[in-house]
Formats: C-alpha cells, structure tokens, sequence
C-alpha cells in the first residue's frame, strides 16, 4: 500500500493506492487500472503518462491535462511557506525578470496595496504591490537588478492589528 | 541563372530550423547566427553551420558572416531585420541577394499610413473614412455609414474616440471627441471612419517574381487573436466563398503588381459580414502562418521565395491556386492561460511532440531544452491536415493532446479549450472572440482523474528520485540579459 501527500489550499491530501509491478495494476479504493511506467488503461484505451518531479512539485501530463501537486514535506512548517508569490510580509519574484525602479525604502513605513516596485518580464511591466501593512524591513534588490523566479525582493514587519 | 551553394538565415528558432530544412532538400548549404543565450539551441543544431554573433540586430556583423561563410543570399526569416529596408539596401551593396522584395518595396509598406496610401491609389478598397471641415461633418458621416467612430487626427490610446451608432448621436459625439482631443493633444481635429463591427482578419499569400508575374494563394483566416496576437490560423476561411475569394486574390494581385513585388508576402484585410473586406497592411515577409497556406496549396514557399530570389522565372500552373482540403495551425506559447498568461521559463523536462501522418510541426524547442526570458515565448507550431475543415480540426485536436511537456506552463490546454468549443467547429468568430468570450475558456473542473494522476505521481515518481522518465539538465550556464529584449510577431 503506498501513499501519496500533497499540499492542497486547504491542507494536505492524500491519495491511498496500491501499485503491483508483477500484474501491472494500481489499485485506488475499489478502482483498478491496468498500468505500465509509461501508460494506463483508461476506458479500454491506452492513454500515456508522464510524470515529472522537482524539488517541489511532481507534474504529472494524463491524456492532454497536467496536473501538479505540491509537495508536502512534513520537515517543513506545513503553511505560510508557500514557495511562490508574496507569504505574509514576503515579497517574491514571480516570473525572472528585471528590476526597473524600486518606490520604497527600508525603515518606510507601508499600506497594503502600495506599490513597492516595478518590474519587467517578457516585454511586459509588473507592478509589485505590498500585501501587508507594516515597515520596510529589507529591500533586497536595486534598480536595474536581474532577478531569477522565487528571488527575495522586499520583506515588510507587518504590524499587529 | 545561378544557383545558391550557401543561404545565410539570418534568425533564429523554428524559423531558422524551417528554412534549414528546405534549403536542404534543395541541396543549399545553411549558415545561422546564434547569440550567446543561444550556444545549444535547436537552431544553431539545425543549420549547416552556426557561426557566433552578438545580436540577431548587428546588421553590419550579419552580412560579414554571410560574406564570409561564402553565402550568395540571406534568408530574414521574420521578426528581427525581415522588414527592415535598410538592412535590404546593406545586403545588396555587400553583394548578397536578400531573399525578399525590394528596399523600396519594404519601406513604402513599413510606414502604414504610406502603405494606405498606395495601396489606396492601386484600388483596395479602404475601411470608409471622411476627414473635412467641421462644418460639413454631418455629410461626411452619411457618406461614411454608421456605426462609425470619430477618432481624434491627432490621436491615439482611445482619447478623443466616440462609437456613434446612428445620426441622431454625432453631433453631441464629435462635441466630445473634439474637447477630449483639444486636453489630450492641443488639436480638436478629429476625423470619421466607419466601425466594422466584429470583423474577421483575413490576409492572403502573394507572390511575385522578377520577370513580372504576379500570384495570389487564396485566404488565411486569422481572426483568434489575443491582444493582437494570433493563436489560432486556418486555410481556407468559411467566411470566405469562391466569389469573395476571387476579390481576394485580385485585390492581392494588384498589390503585387503596383509594389513590382518580388517574393514572398502578406496582404492583410478585415472583413465584415456583408463581404466587404478593408486594407490593413502588407507584411513584406514570409508569416508565421505561412504552413497552413503550405498544406492546401501544395506548395513550399521558401523553396519558391529561394528560387525567386535566384532571378528563375515562375509558372504556377492553375491547379496550384486552388485550395485543397483544410489546414490549422496552433501556436502553442510557454505561457500560463489560466494565469493572466503570464510567460514560464525553465527547461523542458519533457516535450514529447505528437507524430502522425497529417501532422506538421514546426519547432524551436528539443526536450532538455530551456526556455529563457531572452525570446519570443513561441516554442512551436502545430499544424495539422484534413480532407475537410472538421477532419483537420480533429487531427489538430488529437496531436495537442497527445503533446507532453512538462517543466514549463503551456497554452496547450486553453489550444484544445478552443478546438473544442462550438463556435470554433461553427466558424463563428472574429477577431475579438477570445478576448470578449474569455470566460468561455476557462479550465474545467477535471476531479475524475486528478485522483489518479496523484497515485500515478505517487507510484511512479519516488521522491528519491530527483526525475523519473524525463531526460537529465544539460548543465548550461546561465547567460545575462540580452539588449535585444524580446519580440514578438503577427
């Protein structure tokens, strides 16, 4: 029996199946599915599989749809540590790109919704708005800067309310 | 006459890859440029030989590469320097022939109110416009029709613009136009053009050569489009009947003749719905869409652009100007449609692109491959064939999905979103379709098989194991930004 845990919005999930090699079968709850590595038979057709894992994801391409699942390490604290976009007082790249002008300083103190800086990818200019209210800890970057995806762009110490 | 022995392609991509492969049945040798963010594209593989450059732009570096690689001619491709007059010029001082129309004929059309101009005076027909005293303007809109738009003459970003929809609204319309250009840009002219209510862009392939024949391929449709981006293209369009057709072609062949085009090019028009089509512009280069004109023709436009530009003189038999069957083409971008579209980078673990016998891709991109900020997000197109329209929709259909990739975000879902949406099988679209119906193309919901998907995640990609059935990164250093930037093309 194995066990699959992915994070979801709402916690973590898991998916309980049982995979036997020999037979070429994986069993979810009371569904079977004749599989090999690479394909498995839905509706009498034989429709391929790819599946792709990185450090936080797995992907997995079934029949035209990809799906993704985070993934969850227990070691890790379970919320608040998502590995993409602004997480309380965070502000990170979302796409690589270059940093065209920076609107704040450290020690500013900041609205939500202010925005922090501008940056630019792809031809297109991203505004980065402050998603919490509170000081501008650290600016991490300059204008001009290029900045890969996930990079640490600006922190706020948001204020109690 | 001439043959080349070796063609510079001055590009990049699937295009460079594209042109290769032609030149190479021709028995041409092929020399590409690659910049450093390039160093193991799938283009520089591609080619014959691929020799370093800094800039795809650097027109003077080009055309020494291509002197010195031996090269008889250049290919543009398109994007970069295709309609660029000047680098036209450059290359016919250096003695390589520009495997395009001539410098004139490029700049006359770049600018495009010249080209209208022009094309005006050859006889296609122009969207109706009236500009005049204000006076007289309640004349000049009966002669211009409603709905019509009243746009500011010096304008711009939508200041100054009024949809009128019948008479008894224009004078209080232009009123305001004429204010609202006064504060935006210091002059309240304004001027009035008819509105095409939900057109279609419709453009044809013409074709000249240098003893003065002129051919015109009937239609493309173009009209899915997003942020005038083209997405989806067909050839030939159910707008389009065999009468309206032979305008279209006229139309394209007097185009030709008035510019003494040579080469390959583009007429692009919208259509309303009462078949009156209006003169948009001319693209003095070979089109992305340019293999769904391929498919139904039966032709090889660079083949025919290769000999054009060796001075042979070309006669297409009549059969060659019928279309046959139906082909569609998908541009499939790495982007995320269910995220504003942004662009995604990374490396394509996998990207397994679907074989078959009616279908055609055209691509930039190998599996292992990544995919940077550095370029268009344009990864490939997929092309596909049929008997008839539904047949080559069905094919297309199949091969999006039967096309793994993963590592990066695609278009292939919102592709196969619109494949399978009813106004897609019906023709019933226009060019503002995707944008105005975009809640139509959201994702749906697809819990059946998510819980399968997770215990395949679960039984076959161990979380020992960095990968399972995708290929290993090449270790390929990470290149600093290019000055080019990025670009993009219709």
């Amino acid at each position: 029996m194995g066990k699959f845990s992915f994070q979801t919005e709402e916690g973590v999930n898991e998916v309980e199946f049982h995979h036997d090699p020999a037979s070429g079968t994986l069993t979810l709850g009371n569904r079977t599915y004749r599989c090999t590595p690479d394909s498995v038979i839905l509706d009498d057709k034989r429709v391929p599989f790819w599946t792709h894992r990185t450090e936080t994801e797995v992907l997995v391409w079934l029949d035209g749809v990809v799906h993704r699942f985070a993934v969850h390490d227990p070691r890790r604290r379970s919320s608040g540590d998502t590995q993409a976009g602004p997480a309380g007082g965070t502000v990170k790249a979302q796409m690589p790109g270059k940093i065209l002008r920076i609107k704040v300083e450290e020690g500013q103190t900041v609205e939500a919704g202010d925005n922090l800086l501008v940056m630019e990818s792809m031809k297109m200019e991203l505004a980065l708005d402050a998603p919490v209210s509170g000081t501008v800890e650290k600016v991490a970057v300059a204008a001009e800067e290029m900045v890969s995806q996930g990079a640490l762009l600006v922190e706020i110490r948001e204020v109690e309310e | 006459m001439k043959k080349f022995q070796t063609v510079f392609i001055a590009n990049r991509g699937e295009i460079a890859v594209r042109i290769a492969s032609t030149l190479r049945s021709l028995g041409i040798r092929s020399v590409a440029p690659f910049t450093p963010p390039d160093a193991n594209s799938y283009h520089a593989e591609a080619v014959d030989l691929a020799v370093p450059v800094e800039s795809y732009l650097d027109k003077k570096a080009l055309i020494e590469l291509a002197k010195k690689h031996g090269a008889e001619a250049l290919h543009p491709g398109y994007g970069f320097l295709s309609e660029n007059a000047e680098f036209c010029r450059m290359c016919g001082e250096a003695g390589v022939k520009f495997i395009g129309p001539s410098p004139e004929a490029i700049s006359k059309m770049g600018d495009k109110l010249v080209a209208k101009e022009f094309m005006a005076q050859a006889g296609l027909p122009m969207v109706p416009s009236w500009t005049g005293p204000v006076e007289e303007v309640a004349e000049g809109a009966e002669k211009v029709g409603f709905p019509l738009l009243v746009k500011a003459a010096a304008g711009g970003g939508g200041k100054g613009m009024r949809l009128v929809e019948e008479a008894s609204q224009l004078e209080q319309a232009v009123e305001r136009a004429r204010g609202e250009a006064l504060k935006a840009f210091g002059d309240d002219r304004v001027f009035l053009e008819r509105f095409i209510v939900n057109p279609r862009h419709i453009e044809v392939q013409i074709f000249g050569d240098e003893h003065g024949n002129a051919y015109c391929f009937g239609e493309r449709e173009c009209s899915l489009q997003r942020r005038y981006q083209k997405i989806v293209e067909e050839a030939p369009s159910l707008a389009v009947d065999q009468a309206l057709r032979e305008r279209l072609v006229q139309a394209g062949i007097d185009a030709v003749k008035a510019l003494d085009y040579t080469g390959a090019g583009t007429v692009e028009f919208i259509l309303d719905d009462q078949d009156n089509f209006y003169f948009l512009e001319v693209n003095t280069r070979l089109q992305v869409e340019h293999p769904v004109t391929e498919q139904v023709y039966g032709i090889d436009l660079v083949a025919l652009q290769v000999a054009a530009a060796q001075g042979e003189e070309l006669k297409l038999e009549p059969r060659y100007l019928q279309p046959r069957g139906w082909s569609i083409e998908a541009r499939i971008y790495a982007e995320d449609p269910d995220n504003g579209f942004l662009p995604s980078t990374g490396r394509l673990a996998v990207y397994s692109p679907p074989k078959g016998h009616a279908l055609r891709l055209d691509t930039g991109f190998r599996q292992g491959d990544e995919v940077t900020i550095h370029f268009d997000p344009m990864l490939a197109k997929l092309i596909a064939y049929g008997q008839n329209r539904e047949e080559a929709r069905r094919n297309l259909l199949s091969g999006l999905k039967s096309f793994p990739v993963l590592g990066i975000t695609t278009n292939i879902p919102y592709l196969v979103r619109i494949l399978d949406h009813d106004s897609f099988k019906s023709g019933d679209f226009h060019t503002q379709f995707l944008e105005s119906e975009a809640h139509l193309f959201k994702p749906e919901d697809s819990a059946e098989t998510e819980e399968l998907a997770a215990a395949l995640a679960g039984a076959f990609s161990r979380s020992g194991q960095k990968r399972s059935n995708s290929v290993e990164p090449t270790g390929r250093p990470h290149t600093p930004w290019q000055t080019l930037g990025t670009w993009r093309h219709n």
